[in-house]
């Protein structure tokens, strides 16, 4: 089958526009055959990074998300998440201790950890004033 | 996201319904605190319709439990799918709540 056609949309870094993304996703990774269950988990952590930067990456100001997908490299679908907020790398964040009982087990923090439990190979890079975050997903032929 | 609540002698059985995500939670959030008011000796979360969860959804049923915890009313969750549980798993929720497999599993846990 040949490879999908990229796909991409531009959108306010708002929770307003979290739903259009995050259909894109899923659609897409649908599209390029990832079973049921693998796709809607590429959708969670779609909406993780998407909400980071909606928390972080304008400090409260207005600014722009652009979200591509593509199947490529061969094997691989990716999504990237590019903006052009300040310099900031999700994935320094330590994850929270999973401690067993309620009382002691931190609050928050766990999107990055499903964000790289989710996709196969996970990459920050700052590069022309922007941050870019990739999520590679392995297809299996 | 749909929430629905059933009494059932003590408690209280409530369905979840849809996506419990950054968009639902402050609504799942207020819901529960409705709930959490009323006089009861637990709280059966039936999950069986509950397509979809993310962090912020964690960190709802996080507090809702640590809420709990202080009081000495009990947390069930029931009917975990596919990728709830996955989530679940990453985060360690599965060693945090007591999950059973339905409906009728979680009442007869809280018996």
């Amino acid at each position: 089958m040949a490879p999908l056609p990229p796909d991409q949309v531009t959108v306010p870094a708002d929770l307003g526009h979290l739903a259009r993304v995050l259909t894109m996703v899923l659609d897409y990774a649908r599209a390029a055959g990832l079973d049921p269950v693998s796709a809607v988990a590429l959708e969670v952590a779609a909406e993780e990074v998407f909400v980071n930067i909606v928390n972080y990456a304008y400090d409260g100001g207005a600014g722009e998300v652009e979200v591509i997908c593509r199947q490529e490299p061969p094997g691989f679908l990716e999504i990237q998440f590019r903006d052009r907020g300040r310099r900031f790398n999700p994935l320094q964040k330590t994850p929270p201790a999973t401690t067993t009982d309620v009382e002691h087990r931190q609050v928050g923090g766990m999107g990055i950890p499903l964000v790289r439990a989710f996709a196969d190979q996970v990459e920050y890079q700052r590069r022309d004033g922007y941050n870019i975050l990739t999520l590679r997903k392995r297809i299996e032929p | 996201m749909d929430i629905s609540a059933q009494q059932q002698g003590k408690l209280w059985v409530i369905t979840i319904q849809g996506r419990l995500d950054t968009i639902g939670a402050p609504e799942f959030d207020r819901e529960m605190a409705q709930y959490l008011e009323q006089p009861a000796e637990g709280y059966l979360l039936d999950l069986s319709g509950m397509e979809y969860i993310s962090s912020a959804g964690l960190r709802s049923l996080l507090v809702m439990a640590k809420r709990l915890g202080n009081t000495g009313q009990k947390l069930v969750l029931c009917g975990l799918n596919d990728l709830v549980n996955e989530v679940f798993e990453i985060s360690g929720f599965k060693t945090l709540f007591t999950i059973c497999q339905d409906r009728e599993q979680g009442l007869a846990q809280m018996a």
